[in-house]
């Protein structure tokens, strides 16, 4: 009797000391899937779907954790048309997608759904790089090649929710499942060559307000590597 | 032009009947039902005979994290910074003297912008970049998460005081360098002590090439274990760390 209410005692000091793991720095990746739809000029909209990865930089509090978090996708454009230096191109086109922002998240302690997960929610101003490649495509001019790239900067924000695990190491690799949205539009539109591998050259520079903008929903999956 | 479908049926004649040859060495039994106790015993019996048949390393690769002084790291950035500023002229010789200057140096200085690199520079050579530098410092002691953080100081040092001489400091570069470099380098740290530690010389070469900071003389994980016994009732290992 005294020998079983003993491992009793011990199951429970043992629970009680199961917290996860706090105060402490952390990097984080996934691999996500992306669907958009995006606004290009003179009202042309088309969708969008890219595969990538993303990593988190943060510092993890008790229940909040702020990160500085990159997004990066792959994917392709059919028919979206774009305003560079006075001439429209449409056509179909490579997409690349980049991001930074920090993301502050906070944990729902009292949102369990499966044993140690938890509900977590996120949001965060986001700045972005989006590259266009065009490769079959139609121009009203005659300044635009094939060997030339548009990059948009654009700026938004970031909402995200999602379930995390909440485990007693990082060590333990805790995983996370997260439903992201964000909005982003343009500023400003490069026109890059892109005829020489090794060296970029900036052909010109303009203001491109809402040139290129669109709602991003993207799923990611991931764990903390360390 | 020519013709495909010979070419592919003679493939698939030489893969069937290389598959018949192979199979046919392999000694067939009816198929065992293994009890779950049996399975336990079978496995425990196969990672000690696995033990036993592969070789055992003179030395073993690690990694023992330990703290640092404030002297000892910065002496650590300070090395780092150095052979920045000898190694960006020498391996980037044509960009450095074509468009480098003091006049962009001070341009440059402060500004901080999105680069339009291919991803093969941004997403490739920067990361491996950065992996270098996490292994430099798990060499030196670092724990995961140090190494990262003081990659990250020495690839900032770096895009804001040295490659400024050509280009202005590019977010992806100072996000990217350090952090996807980090992941690398995880990957390439286990892949490396793995190769290192599996005894054989072919294995050793290749670990210590994607992991070059552990044939330094600043690599502290290296350890020799000498078993001692006095071949009567006294058994034991003697530890040897290199410094």
């Amino acid at each position: 009797m005294r020998g079983s209410l003993k491992i009793i005692v011990f199951f429970f000091l043992l629970i009680g000391n199961t917290h996860a793991y706090r105060y402490a720095f952390n990097l984080k990746g996934g691999v996500s899937q992306t669907w958009a739809k995006l606004n290009g000029t003179q009202g042309s909209t088309d969708e969008m779907r890219g595969t990538g990865f993303n990593t988190h930089f943060g510092y993890k509090w008790k229940y909040f954790e702020l990160s500085l978090s990159s997004y990066i996708y792959w994917g392709g454009v059919e028919s979206l048309s774009f305003q560079a230096n006075g001439e429209t191109i449409t056509g179909e086109a490579d997409f690349r997608h980049v991001s930074f922002g920090p993301v502050l998240r906070y944990q729902f302690r009292g949102v369990q759904p499966f044993k140690n997960w938890f509900l977590f929610a996120g949001l965060g101003p986001v700045w972005s790089l989006q590259t266009i490649k065009m490769k079959q495509f139609q121009s009203t001019g005659p300044k635009f090649s094939r060997n030339q790239k548009l990059t948009f900067d654009s700026t938004g924000g970031v909402l995200a929710i999602g379930l995390e695990e909440d485990l007693t190491y990082k060590e333990m690799h805790p995983v996370f499942i997260e439903f992201i949205y964000s909005y982003k539009k343009s500023h400003s539109l490069s026109i890059v060559d892109a005829s020489n591998f090794v060296e970029t050259n900036v052909l010109s520079t303009q203001e491109a307000e809402q040139d290129l903008s669109g709602s991003f929903f993207m799923l990611s999956i991931g764990f903390t590597v360390f | 032009m020519r013709p495909f479908r010979p070419y592919l049926y003679r493939l698939y004649s030489t893969f069937f009947i290389a598959a018949v040859f192979l199979t046919a060495g392999v000694p067939h039994v009816k198929a065992q039902e293994l009890s779950p106790k049996e399975k336990i015993k079978r496995f425990k019996e196969q990672q000690v005979d696995k033990k036993k048949r592969s070789r055992q390393p003179v030395y073993h690769y690690g990694y023992i994290d330990r703290r640092h002084t404030k002297q000892e790291s910065l002496n650590h950035l300070s090395a780092i910074y150095a052979v920045t500023w000898l190694a960006y002229p020498l391996t980037q010789p044509d960009v450095v003297r074509e468009q480098g200057s003091w006049k962009k140096y001070s341009h440059n200085f402060g500004k901080l912008v999105f680069d339009r690199d291919e991803p093969f520079w941004n997403w490739f050579v920067h990361p491996i970049s950065g992996s270098q530098l996490y292994l430099y410092y798990r060499a030196n002691g670092y724990s995961r998460i140090n190494s990262m953080g003081m990659a990250f100081i020495s690839s900032t040092l770096f895009e804001f005081t040295v490659e400024i001489y050509t280009e202005p400091a590019s977010i992806q570069d100072l996000y990217q360098t350090p952090v996807i470099g980090s992941f690398l380098g995880v990957g390439l740290e286990n892949l490396s002590l793995y190769l290192l530690n599996s005894g054989n010389a072919f294995g050793r070469t290749i670990g210590h090439i994607i992991n070059p900071a552990t044939l330094f003389w600043f690599y502290e994980g290296k350890v020799q274990i000498i078993p001692q016994t006095n071949l009567n009732n006294r058994h034991g290992l003697l530890f040897t760390m290199e410094f």
